[in-house]
């Protein structure tokens, strides 16, 4: 059997299933459902100084994508205290999320939570909600500042929470490293309105919201591909998981660890357990002896956009078809290389052929794909 | 020494060592005499789990403030209040008038009745008071930047940050002529609000027109200033008042005299108000977090209270932001009706 446990920064978890910070992890006895479900470590939602009142509706669906207008956790510290006397957390790692909105607030919240009885610290940084106020991303210095004077209240591990909105400036990064993180979690919701009634000129939310789920994933992946390139540090991936094989594409661009958020509105706890098991069998069954082992597994097959060779390939239809009906290809091909036939079916035109991929990935019979050598004409230009 | 070291010897988490020194009954005795002997063998006390149970304790707090004439102020007490009451703690609401005397015997009175602690707000009473007060053993943890300097514990909104936003945004908004009208009650805030006013002001990318204004922070006081400045011909395109309800006064008087707000006057206050909205235009102004002022002010006075070693270990002092609430009085015309920043 595969080993489980994983190392990030200065914690041993038993496995790398996480929960993120959100209202499924708004108290303690939400908390111990995950734990007794086998999560690896367990995150709060963000503790601030004062319980925010949860705006109602604060959760807006469209299929896949989640929009939310939750800000912070709704209990008070007193009640955190209380309620944490009794839960029992095993071997599963607390991590309590907080915000606040000067350096002695959080310094104040971080030593607050430590005698809690958390395994380490989640600083959260940003809000895709609320005013500009509310984030704490505004310069490197008093990023810097605050993780320091965080560093120095507590002797537990300080994580940060990353947005993707900041994640690609590298003097934050250098800035938040240097001040002794370890470990950070990426990415946050993003920001999002999800769509506007035309007919009333009214937003579907009344105001900015949080923008997760599975669409989200690719940026999740970018994000996570990215720092493990560029930085050293320990990372969390989140953002649009849903199941084992998406934490397992985490893991492989570079995640030591992943976290469920919004897929839990889906399924909740089951989906701990079973990501759990699924891991379990995937390792095995594909003979890794540590779930380690694939951190980052995919990295050394990707390329720099500037080192992808340019090869002479066009589009080739490998089997014939009349389906009007579809058409998809030949809408799709805006340097119009695709044309229909009556008695014959769809043609490519190979001398306008720019071989961009469009119809092979557009076509849900895979009829078409992309190779052979460039036509004469083709050659032939410029 | 510290705790992670102890859970990592003792093979638990921190949340369980935690658990161990708070409640020891929900840990199994297996566990908690490993981690007992885990902490003797490194010599750790965590003194900050070590409640303070010597002293007989009446379960009662008491807030001195000077008035409870605004929500702000209501609402710093509706903050006090939640903590004292998850603390099972009653509080003795004492209101001052912003007066030295009335706090003084406030002061004595709550003494004699024996709270475990005191939160004064902006106190006027001399440093040797509060020292005699430190030295009969009650925790007083004060509301207000004024004696950072010294021992004493605070929480307080930065003002110099709040004064430099609103001035800033007016600034933005193309004013080039931004007077400030000061509160002639607050002494140490007054300060932070002008000093603000000016660092904002410094940074202005073209040279801007100032000058400072006192007045009374009633709607009175805000009248009398407006019809002054009118008659002198000396009204600015832009004001900043202390209060709301100067700003309410201002308006008021400026509707009199035929002066449009905010196409002739940008007004914008300090304080904000319950009734902002109500007024028009409404009435852009600084949202001061007076809850969270209240519960952490509180937090930290129980923490002195219950555990003196954590207190001292923890914050000293801690600052809270305030945030603009901008609405139509400043000139904005951004389309979100009332935008927070
Ligand atoms: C309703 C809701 C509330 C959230 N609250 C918090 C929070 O309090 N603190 C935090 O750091 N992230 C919060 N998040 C962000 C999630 O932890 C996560 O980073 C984000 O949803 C992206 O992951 P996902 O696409 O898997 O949902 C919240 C997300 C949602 C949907
Ligand atoms: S590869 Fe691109 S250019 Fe070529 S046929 Fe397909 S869609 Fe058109
Ligand atoms: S997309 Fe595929 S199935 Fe559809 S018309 Fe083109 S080749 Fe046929």
């Amino acid at each position: 059997m595969a080993d489980l446990s994983v190392k990030l920064g200065d914690l041993e978890l038993k496995n790398p299933v996480m929960v993120a910070a959100g209202p499924w992890t708004r108290d303690p006895a939400s908390i111990q459902r995950y734990v007794d479900a086998g999560a690896g470590a367990v995150i709060t939602e963000s503790i601030t100084m004062d319980a925010n009142q949860a705006s109602r509706p604060y959760l807006y669906r469209n299929g896949e994508q989640i929009f939310n207008t939750k800000l912070h956790s709704t209990l008070y510290l007193e009640q955190w205290e209380e309620l944490a006397a009794g839960m029992d957390m095993r071997d599963c790692k607390l991590i309590c999320s907080i915000w606040g909105s000067t350096v002695t607030e959080v310094r104040y919240l971080s030593n607050y939570v430590q005698r809690l009885g958390a395994d380490a610290v989640e600083l959260s940084l940003y809000a895709p909600i609320g005013s500009r106020n509310q984030s704490m991303c505004t310069s490197a210095e008093h990023i810097a500042d605050v993780i320091r004077e965080t560093m120095d209240a507590v002797d537990i591990p300080v994580m940060v929470k990353l947005p993707y909105e900041v994640s690609f400036f590298p003097e934050v990064l250098q800035a938040i490293y240097d001040a002794g993180v370890k470990t950070v979690s990426s990415i946050d919701a993003l920001r999002g309105i999800s769509g506007v009634d035309i007919e009333t000129a009214t937003p579907n939310m009344p105001t900015y919201g949080g923008y997760s789920g599975t669409p989200i994933r690719p940026v999740a992946l970018a994000t996570t591909a990215m720092l493990r390139q560029y930085t050293p540090f320990y990372i969390c991936g989140c953002g649009g998981i849903q199941n084992a094989e998406n934490a397992i594409e985490q893991m492989m661009l570079g995640a030591s660890a992943f976290q469920f958020a919004s897929a839990l509105f889906s399924r909740g706890e089951r989906l701990i357990r079973d990501t759990v098991n699924d891991l379990q069998n995937w390792l095995d069954q594909h003979g890794y002896r540590s779930v380690e082992e694939i951190i980052g597994l995919a990295l050394p097959r990707m390329t720099a956009f500037e080192a992808i060779p340019i090869r002479p390939i066009y589009a080739v239809a490998e089997k014939e078809c009349d389906r009007k009906d579809c058409d998809l290809c030949r809408q799709g091909c805006i340097y119009q290389a695709i044309e229909y036939v009556k008695g014959k079916g769809y043609r490519i035109l190979e001398d306008r052929c720019e071989g961009c991929g469009h119809c092979m990935s557009v076509c849900p019979e895979n009829k078409i794909r992309l190779g052979g050598i460039p036509p004469v004409s083709y050659r032939k230009r410029n | 020494m510290n705790i992670r070291k102890i859970a990592e010897r003792a093979g638990v988490s921190v949340a369980t060592i935690s658990r161990v020194l708070n409640h020891p009954d929900l840990v199994s005795p297996e566990t908690r005499e490993r981690v007992y002997a885990v902490m003797k063998e490194n010599q750790y006390t965590p003194n900050w789990f070590a409640r303070n149970l010597t002293q007989k304790q009446t379960r009662t707090i008491a807030f001195i403030y000077p008035s409870n004439d605004s929500t702000f102020l209501q609402a710093v007490a509706d903050g006090v209040e939640i903590v004292a009451l998850n603390k099972k703690n009653l509080v003795f609401l004492c209101h001052t008038n912003g007066t030295a005397e009335m706090e003084r015997e406030y002061l004595e009175l709550m003494v004699q009745r024996n709270v475990d602690g005191i939160i004064l707000f902006s106190s006027r009473l001399p440093q040797e008071k509060i020292e005699q007060v430190a030295g009969l053993g009650i925790p007083c943890v004060h509301i207000g930047r004024e004696g950072a300097d010294t021992e004493r514990k605070n929480c307080y909104i930065n003002y110099i940050d709040a004064a430099a936003k609103l001035t800033d945004h007016m600034i933005q908004l193309g004013y080039q002529q931004i007077y400030l009208l000061l509160d002639s009650m607050l002494v140490n805030e007054a300060d932070e609000i002008k000093e603000g006013f000016e660092l904002a002001a410094s940074k202005a990318p073209t040279k801007l027109e100032t000058d400072v204004y006192v007045a009374d922070r009633s709607m009175q006081g805000g009248m009398l200033f407006a019809h002054r400045m009118i008659q002198a011909g000396k009204m600015p395109r832009a004001l900043i008042t202390s209060s709301a309800r100067q700003a309410f006064g201002v308006m008021k008087a400026a509707r009199l005299a035929g002066i449009r707000i905010p196409e002739d006057l940008a007004i914008a206050s300090m304080t904000d108000s319950s009734v902002s909205t109500l007024v028009d235009p409404p009435l852009t102004a600084v949202d001061r977090p007076g809850k969270r002022l209240g519960m952490v002010t509180a937090r930290m006075l129980f923490d002195c209270i219950e555990n003196r070693e954590f207190a001292t270990q923890n914050a000293q002092h801690v600052e809270l932001l305030a945030k603009l609430a901008i609405r139509k009085s400043c000139g904005n015309r951004k389309f979100i009706y009332e935008l927070f920043e």
